[in-house]
């Protein structure tokens, strides 16, 4: 292919490279004005502090906002810096930070982080002021252990991240001949309850889901969620032995129980479906007449379904009864400059007036047992499930195994496909052998982690 | 109509009755294309409580722009802007920059070790970000540029595929004669890819412009990395705020999204003229 | 390079770079743009070693240690990542999953692209507002878009079933069904990617200077004859970069599947695992980094020599 006649002349070619000129130094001086264009975050004056607060959890930033300045009515010149983002990334943000001390002052996260900087040493432990509080009849000892490694406690739990209750939908209740001041307290009442909800259309596709489940999605929760279900049945995802080793404690009649009851659920008696929309968002928008969700779902009706009417109760039981806790915690970093207020806020934010101020700006629970909840409870009873936990009922956490998440995880994608798979209705024996290759994953991560063990 | 014709797209669509055809399955395709930003515009006109309407619907009942000064309000966006401005500005600068020397030089010349380090700059395109993200970090750390506009912008300062566009535009869409004919005027290599290879590439480079433009603008994760004080956040990360464990507030989410994606329609607005309308420029009319 | 002739040798006094030429064996016109071309790049090099050269290099020995990301210790293993990764069940589905994502989400976007750009090379009326529209999906953030689609593909209620179901298919559970949640994240990445690819032919269509065109016109060629013969080969070089770096950007997909599946915002999303993906899950979830590393490189091998072959396929010279 031959280039043929050179070209024309271009029109004025030095204005290209004026303007390309023009550009360069424009960029030069911007890189030059960028010290002018810092941030000045800092300490200034004496009496003055600025504390930098990490947070996974942006529905709180309005809160801690609030909270300090409450604060700094008492302690004139404290100022608080936020920062939030997803939980994902704000976990990732925190692992680069952290090991590097470019982190903030104070942040909030789960025990699967938290963890790991404590196992690193990355972490102060709790200075003895936080411990006599954690110590008190403030919290309840299960909390602090959940925050116990290797004999040091780490941190002070700050927020409630499961501990669910039954939404259900009082209006549906009634049209469906039920009673919506007897919500099931079993699960056999559960799923009966759920047949009389669900809804079809003429075509007999499911239009109202009688029990939302947690039938599909990314991460650990689908296999969270069946823990609400096979606890009370008597199971467990992982048990610890005598010997301090960890292994399956799903193999049993309580894991296939469990797996019987979503498998009923969604293909025997049809109650959910995974083509409906699911969670708050579905009951919400009352697609879902009853759900199992923690309680920050009453902001959301508040703010998004006004007009729905609904009730909470506590999860039914089974062969036992509990709840679990996933305790979120606020953390010093071993970097701050200030210490001494950086605890001292933290232990004001968990503070029972400013627990109520949590409470009520942001849907989410505080840990400590000694808040007295009544004001709120008169306004809004449907948080009683939530703020007020029947002696009766046990309370589970997860284990603290490195191994866990990924466990947890794989664990639950076997659950999705297992959901799914519509051969196992009404087979006994294909839902034992299910369990059986589950667990058997399960026990296979727990060996190459070498915290297997049978006894 | 003959030569002198600017339409190239006539010289490949002869046939009659082809505009009628091309803006049927162009309007079509449009619907497409649209539909969800549509979608996006109109739930951040929505108040709260439509947001999760089942049927869903697409318009509005009760229309409101109150969202947007909720926005806003909610975090400190102007600020953001500028942020997202100066970064994306200055990655867009310094990826042209680079990009067109580069180009240059892989593209019309030849020496020892260019096929090698051609390859090692694409290769480095390959490698999922993700992964080096941490190494680039510590090195961020030890650069003092944690939470600096240079650091924010680091990664997006080059781009390995802006690199292969010039190149391949160079090499292939001027003429060797160009350049000989300047080198037998005196010119300097430095003064031939100033004053002849520059100019020649204004459609590849308002191309790239945008790409390196949207690049930064979009750009999520690192900047969250780098930022360590809510006023070094960009535009992007301003999102997450509407975002909370478990939902999200659509409504302004979505009036958030839309003023987000304005300043890179209008920067690809900009540009295009310079991409399309760049034919005089390029001077090659026989 | 044509050797020093003896009257430049006469001409000139010997300097330091005649005596560099001459060893060299080359003369000093080539000797000037060796020095602009070395001269030229280092900044450009040294940017990339900073940015990205080293941090990959690190990346690569971490590859070959079993490092947590947190912890210090780092036990060196050799190639026992590497090992284990083709026994790793979720590895060879993403491999798998990202394979099949790319072929047609590569195939798909670069013709329609093409056509795209061809379409509104021309004089057709309103091309500007055209182009405007096709390029923004390529700049609207994901996740409210992820949200749209979302209710796009939704079983019930969805407007692709709707459309669908005036040809009388069935409603399909897009995000749902496993099998058909693939199909549903390359429909969405070819929607989101298709401008950005009409923006780079328009770009190469462009540059073909109209003189062929008219040249081939006198010759007697038209339409589709004149596509093939005339555009297509003078597009090349654009529609190379146009595939490879479509390839890479296909192989590196993670926000949309991400966003698009993720449980959070009460969707129904099936997994559907990439390879992205799966660096992510072992390297950030699990803290399996040096694992994580390892899955890294592979998959920087993988496209490298699928860039590699698509180079030699389209046979450009080097010149």
């Amino acid at each position: 292919m031959n280039r043929r006649t050179p070209p024309e002349k271009k029109t004025a070619p030095g204005s290209t490279r004026r303007t390309f000129l023009k550009q360069v130094s424009a960029a030069g001086l911007a890189a030059a004005a960028t010290p002018l264009l810092q941030p000045r975050v800092g300490v200034a004056a004496s009496s003055e502090v600025t504390l930098n607060l990490w947070t996974g959890y942006p529905e709180l930033e309005p809160f801690y906002k609030k909270a300090a300045e409450e604060y700094a009515k008492t302690h004139p010149g404290f100022k608080l810096e936020t920062l939030s983002s997803q939980l994902r990334e704000m976990e990732q943000k925190l692992t680069a930070a952290v090991p590097t001390d470019t982190g903030p002052d104070l942040f909030d996260i789960g025990r699967n982080i938290a963890l790991i900087f404590a196992d690193g040493g990355l972490l102060p432990p709790n200075p003895p002021k936080v411990m006599s509080l954690l110590k008190s009849k403030a919290y309840h000892p299960v909390v602090v252990e959940y925050n116990t490694w290797k004999g040091q406690v780490y941190g002070i739990p700050f927020q409630e991240g499961s501990k669910p209750a039954l939404f259900y939908n009082t209006k549906m209740f009634t049209e469906a001949g039920l009673d919506p001041k007897k919500p099931p307290t079993t699960f056999e009442e559960l799923m009966a309850a759920a047949r009389k909800l669900a809804k079809k259309d003429a075509a007999g596709t499911l239009v109202r889901a009688g029990l939302s489940l947690r039938l599909s999605g990314q991460g650990s929760g689908v296999a969270e969620k069946w823990w609400y279900v096979l606890h009370p049945m008597g199971g467990d995802i992982v048990v610890k032995t005598k010997s301090g080793k960890w292994r399956n404690g799903y193999d049993n009649d309580a894991g296939r129980a469990a797996l019987k009851f979503y498998t009923d659920a969604v293909h025997k008696y049809q109650v959910d479906d995974p083509k409906l929309r699911h969670d708050a968002d579905a009951f919400v928008s009352e697609q879902a007449a009853m759900l199992m969700r923690e309680a920050w779902v009453i902001g959301e009706l508040k703010a998004k379904g006004p007009t729905v009417q609904y009730n909470t109760v506590a999860v039914p039981r089974a062969k036992r009864w509990g709840g679990m806790t996933q305790p979120w915690s606020l953390y010093v970093t071993r970097n701050t400059k200030h210490p001494d207020v950086a605890w001292d806020f933290a232990q004001f934010l968990v503070s029972p007036p400013i627990a109520i101020l949590h409470l009520t700006m942001t849907g989410w629970v505080s840990m400590r047992d000694d808040v007295d909840w009544s004001p709120i409870l008169k306004e809004t009873p449907q948080f009683k499930p939530f703020l007020v936990w029947d002696k009766a009922r046990g309370q589970y956490t997860e284990p603290a195994i490195p191994v866990w998440d990924e466990l947890e995880t794989k664990l639950a994608e076997r659950l999705v496909a297992a959901y799914a798979d519509k051969s196992l209705m009404d087979k006994p024996d294909a839902i034992a052998k299910r369990i059986k290759e589950m667990a058997a994953q399960t026990d296979d991560l727990l060996k190459k982690a070498g915290l297997y063990g049978t006894d | 109509m003959t030569g002198k014709s600017r339409g190239t797209g006539r010289e490949v669509w002869r046939r009659t009755g082809a505009p009628a055809l091309s803006h049927g399955i162009l309007l079509v395709g449009s619907l497409t294309m649209l539909f969800p930003f549509v979608w996006m515009l109109a739930t951040s006109l929505k108040p709260a409580d439509e947001t999760l309407l089942w049927p869903p619907r697409l318009l509005p009942i009760n229309w409101t722009v109150a969202n947007y000064p909720v926005v806003l309000n909610a975090a400190p966006f102007v600020r953001y802007f500028l942020n997202s401005v100066i970064v994306s500005v200055g990655a867009t600068i310094m990826v042209i920059a680079t990009s067109l020397i580069a180009g240059f030089i892989f593209g019309k010349y030849s020496f020892p070790g260019k096929k090698f380090l051609f390859l090692v700059i694409l290769a480095s395109a390959m490698f999922p970000f993700e992964t080096y993200m941490i190494p680039l970090y510590l090195t961020m750390k030890s650069l003092r540029w944690i939470n600096t506009y240079p650091g924010i912008a680091a990664p997006y300062l080059i781009m390995s595929f802006g690199i292969f566009l010039m190149r391949q535009h160079i090499a292939h869409s001027i003429p060797e004669e160009l350049l000989d004919a300047a080198r037998v005027d005196g010119a300097s290599e430095l003064k031939i890819f100033l004053r002849v290879i520059v100019p020649l590439c204004a459609s590849p480079i308002g191309a790239l412009g945008i790409l390196a433009f949207i690049q930064a603008w979009a750009a999520f994760i690192w900047p969250l990395l780098m930022a360590t004080t809510r006023n070094m956040y960009l535009m992007e990360l301003g999102l997450s705020t509407f975002q909370f464990r478990y939902t999200a507030d659509y409504h302004l989410l979505s009036a958030a999204a839309v003023l987000n994606t304005v300043p890179m329609l209008i920067a690809f607005i900009i540009l295009r003229r310079r991409i399309i309308e760049s034919v005089a420029l390029t001077g090659l009319k026989g | 390079m044509a050797e020093a002739s003896a009257t430049f040798r006469v001409a000139h006094a010997t300097t330091l770079t005649d005596r560099i030429c001459r060893f060299l064996r080359i003369n000093r016109l080539t000797f000037a743009k060796y020095c602009f071309c070395y001269l030229g790049l280092i900044p450009v090099f040294v940017i990339y070693w900073v940015l990205r050269l080293e941090p990959i290099g690190r990346t690569f020995i971490l590859s070959f240690y079993d490092w947590h990301l947190i912890r210090p210790l780092k036990p060196f293993i050799g190639l026992a990542n590497y090992q284990e990764m083709w026994s790793d069940e979720n590895f060879l589905l993403a491999l798998r999953n990202t394979t099949l994502f790319a072929v047609f989400v590569v195939g798909v976007s670069v013709v329609l692209g093409l056509a795209l750009a061809v379409f509104l090379v021309g004089n057709l009326r309103f091309t500007a507002a055209y182009q405007a529209v096709y390029f923004l999906p390529v700049i609207t953030p994901m996740v409210p878009m992820a949200i749209a689609w979302k209710w796009i593909f939704d079983a019930r209620y969805g407007i692709l079933n709707y459309a669908l179901s005036w040809f009388g298919v069935r409603p399909i559970g897009w995000l749902t069904s496993p099998d058909v949640a693939m199909w549903a994240i390359i429909i969405m990445s070819v929607w989101k990617v298709l401008g950005y690819n009409m923006v780079l032919l328009l770009v190469g269509l462009k540059s073909i200077p109209a003189v062929y065109y008219e040249a081939a016109s006198i010759d007697g060629a038209a339409g589709w004859g004149m596509f093939r013969r005339i555009t297509l080969p003078l597009l090349k070089p654009i529609l190379l970069f146009v595939i490879v770096i479509s390839t890479i950007n296909a192989y590196n997909v993670f926000t949309q599947v991400y966003v698009m599946t993720q449980g959070s915002q009460a969707a129904p999303g099936a997994p559907l695992r990439v390879l992205v993906f799966d660096i992510y899950q072992n390297g950030f979830q699990f803290f399996k980094m040096g694992y994580a590393s390892a899955e890294a490189v592979v998959l920087t091998l993988i496209v490298l020599a699928l860039t590699l072959i698509q180079l030699r396929v389209i046979r450009m010279d080097e010149e």
